[in-house]
């Protein structure tokens, strides 16, 4: 739903780090409780790059899988389906979220 | 071709001005609360009803997020606190409040005897989720003929929760709203956020929504 602002800021970022560039391709990284569709990242990326620097940029998106950690025991685990807070080894619910969250620029390529 | 790292989330801007509206609070001796829920599940009345049982409401001011109108905010002036309405845009504008938007809207308000600030944030569980205002604490409301399957479908917002305030418990008798299938679901996402049953109809509950916004400022005020 906010996917364009989103872009927008993306582009704001990249500008500012690398200006007066042609972007040929954009790596993201993506959680998968980030709450950002994928789908409507690509969508909203492909209208508001006309006319940037991003222009013939192709979007490229890893998928990040939800990692927690029990605070008790310290077992690891990436979850599969869904998004349950439950340590896959002892009976705690105390568990931290490591990866998922991520919504973030990995780098750009250019031209030489 | 080149390829340049840049590493960095898009959402550290946000993160960045949140984190430095949270030590302005701070060093205010202010306590911001932040509630989210989805259209419809009384978050207004309940800041009504709550500011209503306060003794001294110039010690409240209260954000109001909406992307239209300035409804919400014209109920809750009527209960004479200091309240801003942020319009996000008339053509559908953002989903959301950003950290930005709030450091704005409490530009426009005299703070000087303010100790609670209540940001209503945009109805919608998806999105107001992943944005950090600036609060302390965040709250989030389900009413009753919502769901109890809820914090499943929307586990972010529901993780994110500090209290969740379960309202319109008045309509359980006519909902089919299993309480312990909802606290299952919770409990899945959240194992630690205290649960809070109120009735915005008849009033229910809503002391303890008030108390245990005092405990937070004491906690903190400790600190």
């Amino acid at each position: 739903m906010h996917e364009l602002s989103i872009v927008m800021n993306i582009f704001d970022i990249i500008t500012e780090k690398v200006p007066d560039k042609k972007i040929r391709a954009l790596k993201m990284a993506v959680g998968d409780i980030s709450g950002v569709s994928v789908e409507a990242l690509r969508f909203s990326f492909d209208i508001a790059k006309k006319g940037t620097a991003l222009e013939d940029a192709e979007l490229k998106i890893k998928r990040v899988k939800v990692s927690v950690r029990c605070r008790k025991c310290g077992a690891g685990a990436v979850l599969k389906d869904r998004f349950v807070l439950q340590c896959p080894e002892c009976p705690s619910r105390d568990v931290e979220i490591v990866k998922g969250r991520e919504l973030n620029i990995e780098y750009v390529e250019v031209n030489d | 071709m080149n390829k340049i790292k840049i590493l960095t989330s898009v959402l550290k801007a946000n993160d960045q001005l949140a984190g430095s509206t949270r030590e302005w609070f701070n060093g205010k001796g202010i306590t911001a609360f932040n509630m989210m829920s989805s259209p419809g599940s009384g978050k207004t009345t309940i800041i009504e009803s709550i500011v209503g049982t306060m003794k001294d409401r110039s010690s409240v001011a209260v954000l109001e997020g909406d992307i239209e109108t300035t409804l919400d905010s014209e109920r809750i002036s009527k209960k004479k606190v200091k309240v801003v309405s942020i319009n996000t845009g008339p053509f559908g504008g953002d989903c959301h409040l950003e950290a930005s938007w709030i450091r704005t809207a409490l530009g426009e308000l005299d703070l000087k005897k303010v100790k609670t600030v209540i940001i209503e944030n945009i109805g919608n569980l998806v999105c107001p989720a992943e944005f950090d205002t600036g609060s302390h604490r965040n709250i989030v409301v389900l009413s009753v003929p919502e769901g109890d399957d809820k914090p499943a479908k929307y586990p972010l917002a529901f993780n994110k929760a500090d209290l969740v305030i379960l309202n319109k418990i008045d309509l359980l008798p006519y909902v089919d709203f299993d309480k312990k299938t909802f606290l299952k679901n919770l409990r899945s996402v959240n194992p630690k956020a205290k649960v809070i049953e109120t009735s915005g109809k008849t009033g229910s509950g809503i002391h303890k929504v008030s108390e245990w916004m005092d405990a937070q400022r004491m906690t903190r005020r400790k600190k």
